[in-house]
């Protein structure tokens, strides 16, 4: 045990003696780089993505309708089939919450 | 002076200057942290950490719903992100060879001793990046960039004895893995 002591002072000296070195410290206007990156930046993916998911639902709306029309279909069936599937889309982020997970964390 | 959770609440209305606010009280400890897990070599890349992980918080505020601290939440993004960054910088590491070694022993004064020191030094570092990821950022915080014990551990979310059992575990192991490599810590 005392040998343990011993070493561990040692070791803890030798650490401090080489490990010394200056201490990288951030740019005083790193909070101003960091609004100045976020701010244009998230705005205008947030259109982006809005206009893909827009476009996307569209397409896929007027694809569907073609598919299920050229099968033979009533309208009745082919509106049933749209309005239930916007319906679910919908009811999604009540029926599951809101999304808590981060990648990193899962807080 | 307004608590992590109201100014959370603030971003998430869409406040900037609560964000700003946020990041102005964490920066500093999110770099020392990035630095702590890239070591030395990459100071400026922990800079980069800092800033990413801040643009990513940004992103996913609206889904913090408070259930663990900002802070830990913070830290926890700022250590895995630097860890990834880890994996990809590591072959950037600088590597001073016996040329490098004999210019130093022969430009500076004290020479023979200076090159020595040096080279121990940089056994030492390589002895560090052996050990597990929390070990090596424990030993920096501790010893490089002077975080305190309950700093280490509120850095690396564990509690403070964990702390301990860290830097002493890491101390231990680097002392026989120099002593394997034929130094002495002395």
């Amino acid at each position: 045990m005392g040998e343990l002591d011993f070493q561990e002072e040692e070791i803890d000296s030798f650490l401090r003696r080489s490990m010394s070195a200056p201490v990288p410290s951030l740019p005083p206007e790193f909070d101003k780089r960091v609004i100045r990156k976020i701010g244009p930046e998230a705005g205008k993916l947030k259109r982006f993505r809005k206009t893909v998911l827009a476009g996307y639902t569209l397409t896929s709306a007027v694809v569907s309708v073609v598919a299920m029309r050229g099968q033979g279909l009533p309208w009745g069936w082919v509106d049933a089939a749209l309005l239930g599937a916007l319906a679910t889309c919908a009811l999604v982020p009540f029926i599951g919450g809101r999304s808590t997970r981060t990648p990193a964390t899962g807080h | 002076m307004e608590s992590d959770a109201q100014l959370v609440a603030r971003t998430q209305n869409g406040d900037q200057e609560a964000f700003a606010a946020l990041v102005r009280r964490h920066s500093a400890r999110v770099h020392r942290l990035a630095a702590s897990i890239l070591g030395r070599d990459f100071t400026t890349d922990a800079e980069d950490v800092a800033q990413d992980v801040f643009v990513k918080v940004h992103h996913a505020i609206m889904s913090f719903r408070g259930e663990a601290e900002f802070s830990s939440w913070v830290y926890r993004i700022a250590f895995n992100r630097a860890l990834n960054l880890k994996e990809r910088v590591r072959f950037r590491r600088p590597h001073l060879n016996d040329m490098v070694l004999e210019s130093f022993a022969s430009a500076l004064p004290g020479p023979d001793k200076l090159a020595e020191t040096r080279e121990r030094d940089m056994v030492l570092e390589e002895c560090i990046f052996t050990l597990p990821e929390i070990y090596q950022s424990a030993l920096r915080l501790y010893y490089w960039l002077g975080s305190g014990m309950d700093e280490v551990a509120e850095l690396l979310g564990v509690p403070e004895n964990t702390a301990k059992s860290y830097l002493h575990r890491a101390r231990r192991k680097l002392h026989e893995l120099m002593k394997e490599r034929g130094y002495t810590c002395g």
